[in-house]
């Protein structure tokens, strides 16, 4: 772990010394002095302490803390795992009027100074509460602060559930009427509990008030050979210490403070492939196994170190500053483990209509439109079979009054030859039973098709039963279709033997018998056509009822939403577009179709038909049009509520980053390009930061970007702070509370990214603004 | 199921169909006319029947009419049993 990085360590803010002893009845602290710092220094080394505080009850020992400083820094330290010391005070504290007093915890940013130590002491000195029993009132206690004049962090001990107010405890609600309301204006920064039972009441209590609080646990050592108990007597065996991820800093612990579930109860990140490092030439910047952010200037390089990271380095700008700059990545993670979103990707697949689509195939399932378009066709063919009927009938009847034929008597001598007439269509049987027959072969052909259907294999038994009733079904139903299959072409063989016959007695017959021939085939079509014309007059013309409204969507649930794919014909009546794509509009609708009785006023009607023969293919071309469009789909998707997600450039996009962080079972590392762009600042807060929280410990995070939102609020683990002179890349790096002579993080965050200070102060806002 | 055909012609001019010896209709002299349907309706054409067609004629009566007629019966025949093949 470098050393600008912070890691999980171990704090106890709650140690006293002998100073303590005006309190203490027995000589609990009597062995608790400077001459005796190794004691506690080997025991916080055994426990692997790396930040403690000497907090006694109203007293601050600056002699102490300066020996302790010294054994801490010197280099030959046998307390490796003891790394820092924060200037603390446990005060007496009477808050509210009329309640008991309370311990609160005071830890100030000396920063190891030691004027400031001195100064912390000499203040206390000034307003020494020498009675045991003794606390400050609020005024009092809050001058005390003021005249110590550093930035503090307050801990207020709470040794049971908040609504607790017996007094009896020393604890917060001892002291206030409603802990509530001081922990939300911010007076208090944290609670601090002894016994695990009481961190889970705490936590329960906390659960309403919706504000993330900081729980620390504290030993409340009193004679140090007994570290981390009280003393040789009270022994809490139940005690653990707290853990934060932090530097072992006033400043980390500030970031504790201020975002709790960040920086407490941290878990190891699970995730195995991640980059390491960025070679600058024979330095290394870190890039750590969480999240890392890289700032910097517009032109500054941020961008060519996503690329490199990602291997993409075609770009000739690119390759000048890797080659410049010495630029080098180690790594051999593969391609499909890691996940680039650069820049502008997500609004050309937002412009493409690809989001969501490129990923590992498509989201939104084909949507099946074959009941539509067999609904509209069917319904398309039967409004053209009536059409037809009405004209032809029309036709028919008004054919009859140019129809004449005149009796005469002497065309009833009888024929030599037998005369045969054969009506017109004497051939053309209609078949009742094709499309049933075709019906329940394409059922069996499905029945056929599912039981080869692994799922369906267990219910192989009632296929067989089916096929079998099917099968039964069909044979009789091809029976009868024989038959009329036969019959048609009989009557064909018929119809054209009898022509060749009719020809054959035509040539051997005399003009008489001609004559009588041609007479009786005129009366056999005068019959026909008043057969013909009574057939269709007595017809019943079915127009057809419009198909109903079709359901014409597919929904695919993954990763908490729901990816719907849905044809504009879904659950709405199609009925009035289909007659506006078909007919013009004095024909739209069915009640005006059934005035059209010639093929004029059908050529009419039909949109953009100009001529009887091109009418066929206007009306099959304007049906394919209508299909085509009204089965053209809208993607969009729904989250786990069925509530749809915007369809704003904005909305899409923190839902694609929502659905990719849930999405991530396959790959390890993220690398983005700016992930706040097109995404407000409210739903930055909201919700992108919650996504990004939410594989932190599971993924890498890389990204570049502009908004100190992403950097501050979300509390990331490594800042790359990148500047670009003339070509010549250097870094600043290191975690959020890193600081050292040449860089201060939060420093370089408030000075170079628009709102920095401002994100910083927001956070900080209870501690001042010179952090 | 074989079904014979015979047309007879006879001495009074009228043309009379059998089918399987039973008589099915006869057509006067005096109108010699005859509908298709008829003729399908009277043959009761069936699948997987064969026909065959027989002509008598009483006296040479009006011989060329019933020659024509049966000439018909028999290309229908012809084309019908190869439908039943």
């Amino acid at each position: 772990m470098s050393h600008t990085q912070n890691s999980v360590i171990k704090l106890d803010l709650h140690i006293h010394s002998k100073a303590s002893e005006y309190k203490e009845n027995a000589e609990i602290v009597t062995r608790s002095t400077k001459e005796n710092i190794s004691i506690l220094l080997s025991k916080l080394n055994e426990h692997k302490v790396a930040l403690f505080s000497i907090t006694d009850h109203n007293r601050f020992d600056a002699d102490l803390y300066e020996a302790l400083i010294q054994a801490l820094n010197d280099p030959s330290s046998p307390y490796p795992y003891v790394k820092g010391i924060l200037a603390g005070i446990e005060l007496d504290v009477k808050l509210d009027e009329g309640m008991e007093k309370c311990h609160i915890i005071a830890i100030f940013n000396a920063k190891n100074d030691s004027a400031k130590l001195k100064h912390i002491e000499s203040v206390i000195n000034s307003k020494l509460l020498s009675e045991k029993n003794a606390a400050y009132p609020k005024n009092q206690f809050e001058e005390v602060l003021k005249e110590i004049g550093l930035d503090t962090i307050l801990i207020a001990s709470q040794s049971k559930d908040i609504s607790n107010h017996n007094g009896k405890h020393n604890a917060l609600s001892d002291s206030v009427t409603d802990v509530e309301e001081i922990i939300k204006v911010g007076y208090i920064n944290a609670l601090e509990f002894q016994k695990p039972k009481v961190e889970g009441i705490l936590i329960n209590n906390l659960t309403n008030l919706s504000l993330p609080i900081s729980l620390f646990s504290g030993s409340d050592c009193h004679d140090w050979n007994h570290y981390p108990y009280h003393d040789a007597t009270n022994q809490n065996k139940e005690f653990h210490h707290s853990k934060a991820k932090i530097l072992p800093t006033f400043k980390g612990l500030l970031m504790a403070v201020t975002s709790p579930e960040t920086r407490f109860n941290c878990r190891d990140n699970i995730n195995n492939t991640f980059f390491d490092g960025i070679h600058f030439g024979d330095k290394v910047v870190p890039i750590v196994n969480g999240v890392n952010a890289i700032i910097g200037e517009n032109g500054s390089g941020k961008t060519t170190l996503l690329k490199l990271i990602n291997g993409k380095t075609n770009d000739s700008y690119v390759k000048k500053l890797i080659s410049e700059n010495y630029l080098k990545v180690d790594s051999d993670i593969e391609a499909a483990k890691i996940k680039y979103i650069q820049q502008g990707d997500i609004i050309k697949k937002f412009n493409d209509q690809a989001l969501f689509k490129a990923e590992e195939g498509n989201n939104f399932n084909e949507l099946d439109n074959s009941a539509f378009i067999k609904a509209f066709t069917d319904y398309a063919k039967d409004l053209k079979d009536v059409i037809s009927d009405t004209i032809n009938r029309e036709r028919v009847i008004n054919g009859l009054s140019k129809l004449t034929i005149t009796y005469d008597e002497s065309m009833q001598d009888k024929c030599y030859y037998i005369d045969i007439s054969c009506q017109k269509g004497f051939e053309n049987i209609n078949n009742p039973h094709a499309q049933p027959l075709k019906d329940i072969n394409d059922l069996i052909s499905k029945v056929e098709e599912l039981n080869k259907q692994e799922y369906f294999q267990v219910y192989t038994e009632q296929f067989k039963l089916l096929r079998n009733e099917l099968n039964t079904i069909r044979a009789s139903i091809d029976s009868k279709n024989k038959v009329v299959i036969f019959e048609r072409n009989v009557k064909n063989i018929m119809h054209g033997c009898i022509n060749d016959y009719s020809r054959k007695i035509k040539e051997n017959s005399t003009s008489k018998d001609r004559e009588i021939q041609e007479y009786n085939s005129k009366k056999q079509s005068f019959i026909d056509l008043i057969i013909e014309a009574i057939k269709l007059s007595s017809k019943n013309l079915n127009w057809p009822t419009a198909p109903s409204v079709l359901c014409g969507v597919s929904t695919n649930p993954k990763c908490g939403f729901n990816f719907n794919r849905e044809a504009r014909y879904n659950d709405v009546s199609m009925i009035e577009s289909f007659y506006t794509k078909m007919f013009i509009k004095r024909y739209n609708n069915i009640e005006k179709l059934k005035d059209i009785n010639t093929n004029d006023k059908l050529k009419e009607a039909i949109m953009n038909c100009t001529s009887i023969p091109d009418m066929e293919d206007k009306w099959k071309e304007n049906l394919d049009k209508y299909i085509s469009e009204s089965t053209k789909t809208n993607d969009y998707i729904t989250d786990g509520t069925n509530q749809q997600i915007g369809n704003t450039l904005g909305e899409m996009s923190l839902s694609y980053y929502k659905y990719f962080t849930q999405d991530s079972d396959n790959w390890n590392v993220l690398i983005v390009d700016q992930p706040e762009d097109n995404i407000s600042n409210n739903n930055i807060s909201t919700n992108l930061i919650s996504y990004f929280s939410h594989i932190r410990s599971e993924k890498q995070l890389i990204f570049v970007t502009h908004n100190p939102l992403l950097v501050v609020n979300l509390d990331v683990d490594n800042v790359i702070f990148v500047r670009n002179n003339k070509g010549i890349l250097t870094t600043d790096q290191g975690c959020l509370e890193y600081e050292d002579e040449q860089a201060n993080i939060l420093e370089i965050i408030a000075n170079n990214m628009d709102g920095g200070k401002e994100t910083i102060e927001k956070r900080l806002k209870v501690y001042g603004k010179n952090n | 199921m074989e079904k014979i055909i015979k047309l007879k012609m006879e001495k009074d001019k009228s043309l009379k169909i059998y089918i399987n010896d039973e008589e099915k209709l006869s057509i006067s002299g005096d109108n010699r006319s005859i509908t298709a349907d008829k003729i399908y309706e009277i043959v009761g054409f069936t699948i997987g029947d064969h026909y065959t067609i027989t002509s008598e004629c009483e006296g040479n009566t009006d011989k060329q009419v019933l020659d024509f007629f049966k000439d018909l019966f028999d290309k229908i025949a012809e084309k019908v049993n190869a439908l039943n093949c």
